[in-house]
């Protein structure tokens, strides 16, 4: 259960067998837009145990090369920020053991974290959290990101891309706030894109390119992240339509392992009655119809 | 000779002074996952009510300078549930399981108390006489002797269990609040709860937290928590436990010298799994280095160093 992974002079652990403990090893950085940045992180037991879906929780300061290398069992660490941060497993390279984050710079943690170099070594817990499957009976997929919410698209493109259709819609503000085009091509997904201001692609919100699309006969299993009021529209459309569709949420988090009770989205049970559910824990994939949106 | 860091509180024995702190380690189970549990001194499990309770609407947590603000709000299955559920797996840890009581009413403290009594595997309760986050008990039973008397009182008559009295820090004088509760039959203190404060998200123009107000802890409210430690212990003569931004070896020492018995670790948990390890270790080192044999040695030792001795600095309170 408390098995050392094996990285020379490393302190990388295994948690019973589903996730990981200790440090990855920035191998890449780069800006795939302004204010966006996308590392590629070296911790094999992450990388291998990944599932699209699922994330890591990371100290956004590096802790140095020196403690990678020592056999340091807790490197120093900044009070402040205090907390981790949670950000969604983009992209896994599981024979290479390597991982990549996409994130967005929003605030003290994010421009810390953006300011990391190759070589860095960063503090992570992962894979958490339950991730995406797909229900039987559908052979497409259909993806839908608005802005960052892309981030963990990708890994679904590639990971579903064996068994099923892969449709990827694609939403942003702007052309600058539509990612990761290439990459959902890439894994072979058809990309359909919309911006709100009607630079790139189909001129409107991307659920209203869903509703467009789906009035052409289009059908699949729903798996969507983005903003709150998003996820709002696509379970209302996608309950009309009669189609599954399930949810990526958002949440500020604590320990993101289920202890602590920070992370609450509140949930409709089949009984009707309504509880807090701990995204962290029992998300942060969820269906559709099960979150309720007043107690949000 | 090695150093020693086994120490017992009302009782309790425990392989180190440093426990988990109340709703930071849930029922203990997602930790397990993490590291060896048995290795802790103890573990106090999140607060406990008589029936269950749903928590306070999301957002519950903020980040703020050097800690955090949560408004959990209580949220947990009920006595109940928690003594068929969860207490058989926590038995089984080989470590001193605290369990957190909380309630509305004197009456229902006192009915959590009774079921804990006769349920196997509880080492002591922790009466949380100081949750800020709800509306209803928690902290009122806390900041007024009245009914922190009467509480205590009626906890203590349904349980002949170890009683340590959870404070909180929202008052103005707690030397005098912890006599209250040990007048009444508690047989420690512990400290601090977190310190009420809230956050304003500036783009919303709203309160970041749900619920508005929430509780503050982490290293922001280290030097609080140990200033109200040190009061404490020079105010009663039972044991004291104490927290409040403990993160590290060296600031566990920093209590222990203050006058506390034990220490217990919560918000650092949440950002370090083992923190707790950490600080045992961190502990150990300490000792090591200064040839100290036994936790003993260490507490209230700072306090022996100020002249006047009656817990007070000679002139602390001339600002
Ligand atoms: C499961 C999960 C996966 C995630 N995946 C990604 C990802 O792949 N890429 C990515 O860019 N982000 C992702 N996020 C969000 C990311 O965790 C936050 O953007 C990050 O924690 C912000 O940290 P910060 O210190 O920069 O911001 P802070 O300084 O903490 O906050 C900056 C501003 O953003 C607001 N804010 C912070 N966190 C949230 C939140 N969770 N919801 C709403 N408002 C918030 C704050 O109120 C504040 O106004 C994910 C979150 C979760 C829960
Ligand atoms: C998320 C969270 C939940 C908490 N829940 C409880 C609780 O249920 N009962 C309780 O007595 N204290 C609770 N506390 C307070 C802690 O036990 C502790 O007293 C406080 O956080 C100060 O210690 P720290 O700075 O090490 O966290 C909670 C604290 C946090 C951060
Ligand atoms: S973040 Fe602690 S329970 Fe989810």
């Amino acid at each position: 259960m408390h098995a050392k992974t094996c990285r020379k002079g490393n302190i990388n652990r295994v948690m019973r067998d589903e996730a990981a403990i200790g440090l990855g090893i920035v191998k890449a950085r780069e800006e795939p837009a302004p204010g966006y940045v996308r590392l590629r992180l070296a911790f094999r037991a992450v990388a291998e145990r990944a599932r699209p879906g699922q994330f890591v929780h990371v100290y956004p300061v590096p802790l140095g090369l020196s403690a990678a290398s020592r056999d340091a069992p807790v490197p120093q660490r900044r009070l402040d920020p205090f907390l981790r941060r949670p950000f969604s497993i983009h992209d896994a390279d599981r024979s290479r053991g390597e991982f990549a984050i996409l994130f967005k710079i929003i605030g003290k943690g994010t421009r810390e974290l953006a300011e990391v170099r190759v070589g860095d070594a960063l503090d992570v817990i992962g894979p958490l959290g339950n991730g995406f499957s797909a229900p039987v009976g559908y052979d497409r997929i259909i993806l839908m990101g608005g802005g960052i919410g892309v981030a963990p698209l990708v890994l679904a493109a590639k990971d579903f891309a064996g068994s099923h259709r892969v449709v990827t819609l694609v939403g942003g503000r702007t052309a600058h706030d539509v990612l990761c085009v290439d990459d959902f091509e890439a894994a072979g997904a058809q990309v359909h894109v919309a911006t709100e201001d009607g630079s790139l692609g189909f001129a409107g919100q991307v659920t209203d390119l869903f509703e467009s699309l789906l009035s052409q006969g289009l059908r699949g299993v729903i798996l969507a992240c983005g903003p709150m009021p998003m996820m709002q529209k696509v379970a209302d459309i996608s309950q009309v339509a009669g189609l599954p569709a399930f949810f990526s949420l958002e949440d500020r988090f604590g320990c993101g392992l289920g202890a602590c009770l920070g992370c609450a989205v509140r949930v409709v049970e089949p009984d009707g009655s309504r509880r807090y559910m701990r995204v962290c824990k029992e998300g942060p994939v969820v269906e559709a119809q099960k979150v309720d949106f007043d107690g949000t | 000779m090695e150093p020693d860091t086994s120490v017992t509180i009302c009782g309790i024995r425990m392989k180190n002074p440093v426990m988990a702190a109340s709703g930071t380690f849930g029922y203990g189970r997602e930790y397990g996952e993490v590291f060896d549990l048995s290795k802790m001194g103890a573990i106090v499990v999140k607060g406990t009510t008589l029936k269950p309770r749903m928590g306070n609407p999301p957002p519950r947590l903020a980040e703020t300078p050097c800690g955090l603000l949560n408004s959990v709000g209580l949220e947990n299955p009920g006595i109940d549930v928690f003594i068929e559920r969860e207490l058989p797996y926590l038995r089984g840890l080989g470590v001193p399981v605290i369990v957190n009581v909380a309630g509305e009413t004197p009456e229902e403290y006192a009915e959590v108390s009774k079921r804990l009594d006769k349920a196997p595997g509880v080492a002591a309760l922790e009466v949380n006489v100081s949750c800020p986050n709800v509306k209803k008990g928690g902290m009122a039973f806390g900041t007024d002797p009245e009914a922190l008397k009467e509480v205590i009182s009626s906890v203590r008559r349904s349980t002949s269990l170890p009683l340590i009295t959870k404070l909180s820090p929202n008052v103005s004088d707690i030397g005098f609040l912890a006599r209250v509760a040990t007048n009444a039959g508690s047989d420690a203190i512990s400290l601090i709860n977190t310190l009420l404060g809230m956050a304003i998200d500036v783009n919303t123009m709203k309160p970041v937290l749900g619920a508005v107000f929430g509780g503050l802890s982490g290293p922001a409210v280290k030097p609080v928590a140990l200033r109200m430690v040190w009061e404490v212990s020079s105010a009663v003569r039972v044991p004291v436990i104490g927290m409040g931004g403990i993160t590290s070896g060296t600031d566990a020492v920093e209590f222990l010298l203050a006058g506390a018995s034990a220490v217990a670790v919560g918000s650092a948990t949440l950002v370090r799994p083992d923190a707790c390890l950490e600080v045992v270790r961190g502990i150990w080192e300490f000792m090591k280095e200064k040839g100290v044999m036994t936790v003993g040695e260490l507490v209230g030792a700072a306090k022996r160093k100020v002249d006047s001795g009656a817990g007070c600095p000679r002139g602390t309170r001339d600002f």
